[in-house]
């Protein structure tokens, strides 16, 4: 079923692969990852840099003190030579010795302390020189207050020339501070400065950091709706898809294409079957098959697996688990990956067992069918042979007896008496009566045999045709034939013909014997039919005979009365019937009679 | 005349009656001179080839040929193939006796070439004037013979 599914996940919706916004999660938390890194490595560098600065003040403060230290040593041994060269007491000059190696070794210190710049360098070094200088006076004041006495001493110190020096130093250890001093403001602001743009810097990569990962998260959020959406979907589809697979009445059965077990079935294929698809799935449908019918479903099995198309067993007649035999009409396609690779094999079959039987009768009803018109047409020539035999050689001795009685009375009329020429006349007459029967008879059938056209006919044109005819030939009173405007029809022209001198032709000899014979030919319109009437106003008909009126050699009236053979209205009824139209009449007897027939209305354009 | 016989018209017709009866017509029309019937196709086929029991006896081609439509052996149908395959015999006029007006008939026969037909009729009278309307092929067939004289 797995593979089911991704194919069904992968058939509708076919842009998921294109659909990738985990790259851009990843992206923006990497991002966000180097802006982390990038913020520490800034912070690192400040604080180093921190760290500098402090150890910068201290040192600072250290040179300070130093200068401080010789400033205050220096002080120290000027006041004790003051208090010697004053007193001249020995015990003042305990502490120079000290003092003096104080003063030269904070020197010595402050000069390593700033062998980073040159100018405080320079600077002590005159401080030095100005230290040793201060050092040596006094040295040399001492020696002369021992040697010269107070006064010489004093001498000097009224000369000025010890101010002079200790005002040199002054300067020089003021310049050395302020230098310090101003290095150490410099290096403050400095500090301020870095620790102002490293806050800016922070700043901004923090908002960044945090944008990024906002901005990250929310394409998260959105992808996990939209897949939370997309899988809803998913299982709707996919539902619908089961649902739709298990109500199909095919019988679809999916087999493993490498084991041929069935994977799903459909309820069609369970019912088939016979037991429910848990005792099927995951066993092959050979098993539950004869050894014919297993192998032939293993054959195409096979065949599907090799070739792309669908393979196709039409007639494939198979016994069902229950015994029956049934045909089944069966499809096999292996459904394969992108890579061609067969997933499964995906089997349809019908049940057309019905259909089969139903084409079974259809062929035998229509041999049958065949049968009975081959018979048909053999009767039709027999019929067609008859009526040629009747024509020739039932006339042939009609015309015998017709022509020697005639003979007889040309011949012998003078010796033959009134009574033997009635006989002989009557004798003529039958003969003639039974061709005309004969004629009639041929006519009628072979209206029945010749092939029927279908065209649109002028009706108005045959109906006065076939009045002024029937008024050239009848005898008696000639009618007053009244034929109104006629629609076309549809049918057969000669035969239509036909139709019309026989029912103008029977009203005109019907109403020939009434004083003013009046017939009147007329038509309308009924949806696709016309329906045309022809009407008299002559003898008619009872209405508990007409019945008969139709049918061959059937009359209504005596022959004496109105001659015919009774095949008239016999012929125009079995015209009418091959148009599919009706025919009908009505009359009452002494008031004339109305025929009328309806037949295909002709289409006019 | 001796052995020679001239006739005017060729007449097959297998029914004696019938043939009588048609004689009596075409005599009353004055066509009955020099007539000969024969009784069937085959008969006439003869007497227009000048075959068998016919061999010498005519000189000329008959004016006329009459043939019944439906005759034993060989019929009119036949019998009027032959004659317009024949170059002698083609300029012949032929009219075609029939029982009735089948269509089929009719139609083979105007295929193959005749000049008329009668049906014949069971009324005698009827057959009289259907003759008497052959006198137009006669005439016709007598203007061509004085021209080629």
């Amino acid at each position: 079923m797995n593979s089911v599914e991704a194919l069904i996940l992968q058939n509708s919706n076919p842009t998921a692969r294109r659909w990738m916004p985990e790259n851009f999660v990843v992206i923006a938390f990497s991002v966000a990852v180097i802006l982390i890194l990038v913020l520490a490595v800034v912070g690192a560098r400040a604080l180093t840099r921190s760290t500098l600065t402090v150890r910068w003040v201290e040192h600072t403060h250290a040179v300070l003190h130093k200068v401080e230290q010789v400033r205050a040593s220096l002080s120290d041994i000027r006041t004790d030579v003051q208090a010697y060269v004053i007193t001249g007491d020995e015990k003042y000059l305990t502490r120079r010795e000290q003092a003096v190696s104080i003063v030269l070794s904070s020197t010595r210190d402050l000069q390593e302390l700033t062998t980073d710049n040159p100018r405080q360098q320079a600077r002590l070094a005159e401080l030095g020189r100005a230290i040793r200088e201060t050092v040596d006076q006094m040295t040399m004041l001492v020696v002369l207050r021992q040697t010269d006495g107070f006064n010489a001493a004093h001498a000097i110190f009224a000369s000025g020339s010890m101010e002079e020096h200790t005002n040199k130093v002054d300067q020089v250890q003021k310049a050395v501070i302020s230098e310090e001093t101003d290095l150490l403001d410099q290096r403050t602001r400095d500090e301020l400065d870095s620790r102002h743009s490293l806050i800016f810097v922070a700043g901004a990569l923090i908002a960044l950091v945090i944008a990024t990962v906002f901005f990250g998260f929310a394409r998260l959020r959105a992808e996990l709706i939209a897949r939370q959406r997309l899988a809803l979907s998913c299982a709707t589809q996919q539902k619908f898809l089961e649902a739709v697979l298990e109500h199909l009445p095919a019988l679809v059965c999916v087999k493993d294409p490498k084991s041929l077990e069935i994977v799903t079935m459909n309820r069609a294929m369970e019912r088939w079957f016979g037991r429910p698809r848990e005792q099927l799935i995951g066993r092959a449908t050979a098993e539950f098959f004869s050894s014919d019918d297993a192998r032939s479903s293993l054959e195409t099995d096979r065949e599907a697996l090799a070739q792309l198309d669908v393979v196709v067993n039409p007639v494939d007649i198979r016994t069902a688990p229950n015994g029956t035999r049934v045909t089944m009409y069966t499809r096999k396609i292996a459904v394969r990956d992108v890579g061609g690779q067969p997933l499964f094999i995906l089997s349809i079959s019908d049940d057309i067992s019905a259909k089969v039987a139903d084409e079974q009768r259809i062929r035998e009803l229509n041999a049958t069918l065949e049968q009975q018109k081959a018979d048909l047409q053999a009767a039709n020539r027999e019929l067609e042979s008859f009526s040629y035999s009747v024509s020739h050689d039932l006339r042939s001795p009609l015309r015998a007896i017709d022509g020697f009685s005639l003979m007889l009375l040309e011949d012998y009329g003078a010796q033959l008496d009134a009574e033997a020429h009635r006989y002989l006349t009557t004798i003529r007459a039958g003969t003639q009566r039974m061709g005309q029967l004969i004629d009639d008879l041929l006519a009628f059938s072979r209206i029945g045999r010749q092939p029927l056209k279908d065209m649109p006919v002028d009706m108005e044109k045959l109906a006065q045709d076939a009045a002024a005819f029937a008024v050239r030939e009848g005898s008696g009173t000639a009618p007053r034939i009244v034929v109104s405007s006629l629609p076309a029809a549809r049918g057969d022209p000669s035969l239509l013909q036909q139709v019309w001198q026989n029912l103008i032709g029977n009203a005109v000899k019907y109403s020939s014997k009434v004083s003013t014979p009046l017939v009147e030919v007329a038509a309308r319109q009924e949806g696709d039919e016309v329906v045309y009437s022809v009407r008299d106003n002559g003898a008619g008909f009872d209405m508990q005979f007409a019945h008969k009126l139709f049918g061959v050699f059937q009359r209504l009236h005596g022959q004496d009365e109105f001659p015919g053979t009774g095949v008239g209205l016999a012929i125009v009824h079995r015209i009418i019937t091959r148009h599919s139209g009706r025919i009908w009449a009505e009359s009452v007897p002494g008031h004339g009679a109305t025929f009328q027939f309806a037949v295909r209305r002709a289409i006019t354009a | 005349m001796s052995s020679f016989q001239e006739i005017d018209i060729l007449y097959a017709e297998d029914s004696p009656t019938d043939a009588e009866v048609t004689m009596r017509a075409l005599k009353k029309a004055n066509l009955g001179n020099n007539l000969l019937w024969v009784k069937d196709g085959q008969e006439a086929l003869d007497v227009l080839l000048g075959r068998g029991q016919y061999a010498e006896r005519l000189r000329t081609s008959p004016r006329l040929v009459l043939l019944d439509l439906k005759m034993p052996k060989v019929d009119g149908l036949e019998v009027l193939r032959t004659i317009r395959s024949t170059d002698s015999l083609r300029a012949i006029p032929v009219v075609m006796l029939t029982s009735s007006a089948e269509e089929s008939d009719l139609a083979k026969s105007y295929e193959l070439g005749i000049n008329s037909y009668i049906v014949k009729p069971i009324d005698f009278t009827s057959l009289s004037d259907a003759v008497a309307r052959l006198g137009y092929y006669w005439v016709a067939m007598n203007r061509l013979a004085e021209s080629t004289v």
